[in-house]
């Protein structure tokens, strides 16, 4: 129970709009709970990665009613348009709204890695684990993802500064 | 000492805290030094921490929590129903085989007890509470000492008799009073135990069907052993004759008009 929230983050990152997310959610604890083999409660260490695991792989087994449009595969995801590329540094000034909708913006394959690294604090391995590739895998696609973030944020970086 | 080569691919591991210790350190050396180097680390950084500066990015709604709970307790309250089945399906079998074997102890315990009081009068080491060839004497002697009714036929009806009654004891079987009658044929003794219990069930040996009755023909160290059940009372009949199935029967039945009784029997 007390991962709820994070996963219902990783829902949202991974089928954007909420009411997909509340579903994804509430079928990734049906599914764990069915589970044959569960990790101990007391081991919180395998839980959010077994349970994150869960969401994912019912979000792939369904992802063609919950897929979003703009949802496209890594090799062939591109930054999206950023507008001018200046020099960035970001300050904390830096609305949290123009943070939200720079991710919202990113390939799902990219949003999740964020969410699941910078806002969820998962470490490599269990990133790996979920998505069910090398740990190398994971350091790359999460520069990618940072490098588009870095390219949408900047522009408006630039305006707030002004 | 760590070199810009083998530093930069670790930038994002360190601000993501995935090195420790000393590399850790070396890295932080490494960056006091290294302008460059430096100001990757910044850029990342700042990326970093503008991103997880907005955290939450997602709003949790309110009643997800309820949802989820509400899905938890189901569960909960299923899998205590799923455990329950079992468990009652388990205990069910557990009293079942339990019942089985009681119910087989006090079979057998009734046969072999038939068979020891028996193997006792034929050898003399108990007395009769009542001798008499008499069944009217013998019933009234049993009849206020059992828990049941007792009234003796005078067999063979009306012909020879090619037994006879030699008395009655009262014994007590598993708490309950049982009534063990004497008999005699060609000088050799033939007991009936009679009981009213209702634990008592014949199953022991072989099985003959005889109108609504239902006979058990079993052997125990040379001694025959018939019981039945009839009108809420089990019979034990134990003899050493030599004879198998319906003769038993015909040895002390065996006059014209009572052959009726067991000419139906039939092996089960």
């Amino acid at each position: 129970m007390g991962c709820y929230a994070p996963l219902y983050r990783y829902a949202r990152s991974l089928c954007g709009e909420p009411q997909e997310a509340e579903e994804l959610l509430q079928e990734t604890f049906k599914r764990a709970l069915a589970a044959k083999r569960k990790p101990a409660a007391a081991n919180a260490d395998e839980i959010r990665p077994w349970i994150f695991t869960i969401m994912r792989n019912v979000w792939q087994n369904e992802r063609r009613r919950i897929s979003r449009s703009r949802e496209i595969q890594f090799e062939d995801a591109a930054v999206p348009a950023s507008g001018e590329d200046t020099e960035f540094g970001m300050t904390r000034k830096l609305l949290v709204s123009e943070v939200r909708a720079a991710v919202d913006s990113l390939p799902v394959i990219w949003r999740e890695i964020i969410v699941m690294r910078d806002m969820e604090d998962l470490s490599y391995a269990e990133i790996a684990a979920i998505l069910g590739c090398p740990v190398g895998t994971v350091m790359s696609r999460l520069a990618r993802a940072r490098e588009a973030l870095r390219q949408l944020l900047t522009p408006r970086v630039s305006e707030v500064r002004r | 000492m760590m070199n810009c080569a083998a530093i930069r691919p670790r930038i994002a591991l360190y601000v993501d805290r995935e090195v420790a210790g000393a590399e850790a350190l070396e890295f932080e050396a490494h960056l006091t030094e290294c302008e460059r180097c430096r100001r990757e680390y910044n850029d990342l950084r700042e990326t970093v921490d503008a991103v997880r500066g907005a955290r939450p990015l997602y709003e949790v709604p309110e009643h997800a929590y309820a949802t989820v709970e509400r899905i938890v307790t189901d569960w909960e309250r299923r899998e205590r129903q799923r455990w329950w089945v079992p468990a009652l399906a388990a205990a069910a079998v557990l009293v079942a085989v339990m019942t089985g074997w009681w119910a087989s102890t006090v079979r057998s315990g009734y046969e072999q007890f038939a068979a020891q009081a028996h193997r006792n009068y034929a050898q003399r080491t108990f007395p009769l509470d009542v001798k008499s060839s008499q069944p009217q004497v013998v019933s009234d002697w049993l009849e206020p000492r059992v828990p049941f009714h007792l009234s003796l036929p005078n067999y063979p009806e009306g012909g020879p008799k090619r037994y006879t009654l030699a008395g009655a004891r009262l014994m007590q079987y598993r708490g309950e009073d049982v009534a063990f009658l004497a008999y005699e044929m060609d000088r050799k003794p033939i007991s009936l135990l009679i009981s009213s219990s209702s634990r008592i069930m014949p199953s022991r040996g072989e099985s003959y069907q005889s109108g609504e009755l239902t006979f058990y023909f079993s052997s125990e160290r040379g001694l025959r052993i018939i019981t039945w059940k009839d009108k809420g009372l089990t019979y034990a009949q134990v003899s050493d004759l030599d004879v198998k199935g319906a003769e038993s029967c015909a040895i002390c039945h065996g006059a014209e008009g009572e052959r009726r009784k067991f000419e139906g029997l039939k092996r089960m």
